[in-house]
């Protein structure tokens, strides 16, 4: 199994997701739209691989504030590597019970189809879905950048407006 | 004599530049003057003797005055150790002078020519570059030098100029002015008021108490020197807005009706108005009441007629309301005040009154605040200050209901069960994209008063109520606790990095290679004792400051003490001093640099280092003691503040750097940090800053604010507002704000962060909207050098 790499942790952003939110960055994304914010991350061979120590020190400082409502994954695509995610999003789960945003250039529809991206489904509360496209560009639009992007309450399928 | 001829070719280089041919003559007359001042006549020989072994020494061709005069005092301490000292005082005195000229001649040509320096920057509310504010600066670097040589005790003088305290508003010294006041402006406006052209009667409806509250801001800054505030300000307009709406009923009557304006049926409708309508949310007994009236006089109007109109009432003094508030921020934001340099130092608290027109005051408040002003700018003044009550403006249980559903929440569909709440959210809302208001936690347990009772009509009387910047007056020696009517007189804070570089230094000479924590302790204790020597030598320095502000005549603030905002002032006949008057302000002993003071003695802060951390709490603390005994000693309300440092920040840090050379951590950069506060660059979480600073809160009475910073766009994410108000109130903050990031595209109006180009426009035309202690400021640019380096240096929580 591929592991996951990391390339960035803010421990409290409130760009991310609504309130205050752990947010980590994971390497790799093959959707490389054009206009990206970060092309910087669509390599995967970069950033810290995401090991047991990491993990522990992840999971312990997402305990230990109170303050956050939660934790998103962003990258890069935390999709890129389902298998890595799936793994990582079980024991995120079950060591902080946060509730989770993740963003992915995928579309909702076809991770729901996809084996293993649709098990990591189960994990997320919310997903922020779709390809960034710049024609669709609104700097307006709360925690994503093109109006094609949607966020999606996972379990009901509901679209929620922000 | 002889000697002169031989050095002929000698050229001296004198201050402004110039050259001139050497003689000796003006060196024999110095001397000769220094022999008289030592009571020693009639020494020409010697003179001689030494004049001739100057110009021996002087081995080059060009050789400026400086070098003469250090040639002249080695020889004179080889002929005459005595006269010597005489020659070097008055060489002393002599460079004081001519520096005390040429600086201020200097500062007058930066102000001449609107340099872009510290003397102009050094306030960033004020347009130093117009002729009103030049002439304001003219006159402010006057009085400073005036207060310095004639009215402030030498001791206190020399240690302002050293750095080691620096005297607040040093500028309005020699006026006797006090600082700040909050206004009872249900008393004034109940009484109605006078100015110098004229008196007011009493206000009838809410656009005449908004429109009159902003001409007493505008008068009364006239006669401080500090921010102005009102510190209910939903309470008093209520009053307004109920006026409006009685007035409204009876025009929808007239209308509704078809009833002549001036018949006998209007009189009756307009008594009724005036006596019975006690809401703008009439009860079932006064609408059957009315309606029982119309029917007496024969007025048709039916149970549903009624309704109707009297949502229509509401609905047109809620506009009415709106626009009155509009008014009010347009104004507060344009009508200049202090001879027209600048906008008033406004603040404004609410947030505690239920009732529906004090409601709606806020709500309509809140909706302005956003619109903003002409061009949608973000309104600078007032500073709002919104007042977190448990049972009234907060509840734990609401709280936890809105975190779950937060969209719920702000969609005013949840109900809460503290009145005022969904009015908090509104808040975060609006600070989210505006600012303000900033945030004043009642149930932190040092700001609860006993005197406050739920159910007192009279209870925003025993509410705290703050200045924007953070002055807090509340305890009281002389009356009770309350923040009405009374004010800051004066505060003066100690440059608290420097006591802890010199008691490093001390440290580390009485015990030289010795192991880190015995210097570490050696430093810490001679620490406190200093704070505590600089803390009562403060203290004295307020006192006197006092004494002097006491023999000001009440005719010298006609429009403050004539209409009784000071409390008491009305008591007290023009031309009599106001004396005792002043007991029931505060005198602030402040400090800066609680940060940089344990970086001096540990090597890091105290958000790092526990034991640092201990330090500066008992610092503090020990403040506080000295504050205890000088509240015994002169019965003054003295208090400890956690001083906004505009225009000092970059001062103590330079002359530190002069003084020491650059010390790494302490005063390496441009600016002290603030007060108490966590290190503006070290990444923190915002529950850890706000756990850190906390306590301090609790020991500096005299005022304190916490900052939380957030990177990105804030009204994106209201929730995460609300969050770090949750966790400020319940963490006994006692007066917090958050600080992020409010951009606006001047071309294109478009507002959120912009990093180098407008995202929408394209445009490079930016206003940088940011707070400096406690105000915000126009625009980045306009912020003194010092300000603008600890900005950039802040961490962003993103």
């Amino acid at each position: 199994m591929l592991p996951l790499r990391v390339i960035n942790i803010y421990p409290e952003t409130i760009v991310d997701g609504e309130g205050l939110r752990y947010s980590i960055y994971f390497s790799g994304c093959a959707h490389c739209c054009k206009g990206c914010q970060n092309p910087e991350t669509w390599e995967y061979n970069q950033g810290s691989i995401l090991d047991e120590s990491l993990e522990t020190r992840i999971f312990s400082e997402i305990n230990a504030n109170p303050l956050l409502s939660g934790v998103t994954l962003s990258g890069g695509d935390p999709m890129y590597n389902p298998e890595g995610l799936l793994d990582f999003l079980k024991k995120l789960k079950k060591n902080t019970k946060a509730n989770v945003w993740c963003y992915t250039g995928f579309v909702f529809e076809r991770l729901q189809k996809d084996a293993i991206r649709s098990k990591c489904l189960k994990y997320i509360d919310v997903l922020v879905d779709g390809p960034f496209v710049e024609r669709k560009r609104n700097v307006n639009l709360a925690f994503r950048g093109s109006s094609n992007q949607r966020i999606i309450k996972v379990k009901t399928a509901e679209i929620l407006q922000y | 004599m002889s000697s002169t001829q031989e050095k002929k070719s000698i050229l001296i280089i004198k201050r402004d530049g110039n050259e001139e041919v050497f003689t000796s003559d003006k060196i024999r007359r110095a001397i000769t003057k220094a022999y008289n001042a030592g009571g020693i006549n009639n020494q020409a020989l010697e003179i001689d003797k030494i004049v001739r072994r100057v110009v021996k020494s002087i081995d080059k061709d060009r050789i400026t005055v400086e070098e003469i005069q250090d040639i002249v005092e080695h020889e004179l301490m080889l002929a005459n150790p005595y006269i010597a000292k005489k020659y070097i005082i008055y060489r002393e005195w002599r460079n004081t002078e001519r520096d005390k000229r040429t600086s201020m001649k200097r500062t007058m040509d930066g102000i001449v020519s609107i340099e872009r320096n510290d003397v102009n920057l050094s306030n960033a509310n004020m347009s130093s570059h117009t002729p009103a504010g030049q002439m304001m600066t003219f006159a402010s670097e006057i009085t400073k030098d005036y207060a310095h040589k004639y009215l402030i005790g030498i001791k206190y003088a020399r240690a302002h100029r050293n750095g080691d305290i620096h005297i607040h508003d040093l500028d309005y010294y020699p006026t006797k002015t006090t600082t700040c006041v909050q206004y009872d402006l249900e008393d004034i406006f109940e009484r109605g008021f006078h100015t110098k052209n004229g008196s007011i009667r009493t206000p009838q409806s809410i656009l005449s108490y908004a429109t009159l509250a902003t001409i007493i801001f505008q008068t009364n800054q006239n006669e401080q020197h500090g921010g102005q505030s009102i510190p209910a300000f939903d309470y008093f307009m209520a009053k307004g807005v109920l006026k409006s709406f009685k007035k409204q009923v009876v025009k929808d009557l007239i209308f509704a009706g078809r009833l002549d304006e001036n018949g006998k049926e209007v009189d009756q409708f307009k008594a009724f108005a005036q006596k019975k309508i006690t809401s703008i949310e009439m009860s079932k007994k006064q609408k059957s009441d009315l309606l029982a009236l119309a029917k007496k006089l024969k007025v048709k109007i039916s149970d549903s007629d009624l309704e109707y109109l009297l949502s229509h009432s509401r609905e047109q003094v809620r506009k009415e309301t709106h626009q009155a508030m509009e008014g009010f921020i347009h104004n507060l934001n344009t009508m200049h005040s202090r001879g027209g340099n600048q906008v008033v130092f406004s603040s404004i608290n609410y947030g505690t009154d239920t009732s529906p027109e004090g409601r709606m005051v806020i709500s309509e408040l809140l909706d302005v605040t956003v619109e903003g002003l002409g061009k949608g700018e973000v309104p600078i003044f007032p500073i709002q200050i919104f007042k977190v009550k448990d049972g009234v403006s907060y509840s734990e249980a609401d709280a936890q209901k809105a975190l779950k559903d937060f969209d719920k929440a702000m969609s005013g569909k949840m109900k809460f069960s503290a009145p005022n709440f969904d009015l908090l959210l509104k808040s975060c809302k609006t600070t989210s994209t505006s600012l303000f208001p900033n945030f004043l936690f009642l149930d932190t347990p040092y700001n609860v008063n006993p005197l406050w009772k739920k159910n007192d009509k009279n209870r925003f009387k025993y509410e705290l109520a703050t200045m924007g910047c953070r002055t807090r007056v509340f305890e009281n020696l002389h009356g009770e606790t309350t923040s009405w009517g009374r004010g800051n007189l004066s505060f003066t804070s100690m440059n608290m990095p420097r006591l802890a570089i010199e008691a490093k230094r001390e440290a580390e000479e009485m015990w030289p290679g010795s192991d880190k924590h015995v210097i570490e302790n050696e430093a810490k204790n001679i620490f406190l004792t200093s704070v505590r020597t600089m803390s009562e030598s403060i203290a004295e320095q307020l006192y006197e400051r006092f004494q002097y502000q006491r023999t000001a005549l009440a005719c010298q603030f006609p429009f403050m003490m004539g209409n009784n905002i000071w409390k008491g002032g009305k008591d007290v006949s023009p031309d009599s001093q106001v004396g005792d008057l002043l007991n029931h302000g505060t005198l602030g002993i402040g400090f800066i640099g609680g940060h940089n003071a344990m970086v001096a003695i540990y090597g890091e802060g105290h958000a790092d280092n526990k034991e640092a951390y201990q330090t500066l709490t008992e610092a503090i603390e020990v403040i506080n003691e000295v504050v205890v005994k000088y509240k015994k000693k002169y019965n003054l309300n003295y208090a400890v503040l956690a001083t906004p440092a505009e225009g000092l920040a970059g001062r103590f840090t330079r002359m530190d750097r002069e003084k020491y050379g650059v010390i790494p951590g302490v005063n390496d950069l441009e600016y002290y940090v603030n007060s108490f506060h966590v290190d503006v660059k070290r990444p923190i979480s915002a529950l850890e800053k706000i756990r850190l600073e906390a306590p301090f809160h609790a020991i500096t009475k005299g005022g304190h604010i916490t900052y939380v910073e957030l990177d990105g766009e804030a009204k994106k994410n209201v929730k995460s507002i609300f969050t770090i108000v949750k966790a400020m109130n319940d963490a006994n903050i006692g007066y917090g704000s958050i600080n992020h990031p409010v951009d606006t595209c001047r071309s294109c109006g478009h507002k959120g962060v912009i990093y180098s180009t407008c995202p929408v426009c394209g445009s490079e035309d930016i206003t940088r909207i940011r707070r400096i202690t406690g105000y915000l400021t126009g625009s980045l640019e306009t912020w003194n050098s010092a300000k603008q380096a600890e900005e950039r240096d802040r961490v962003k929580h993103c």
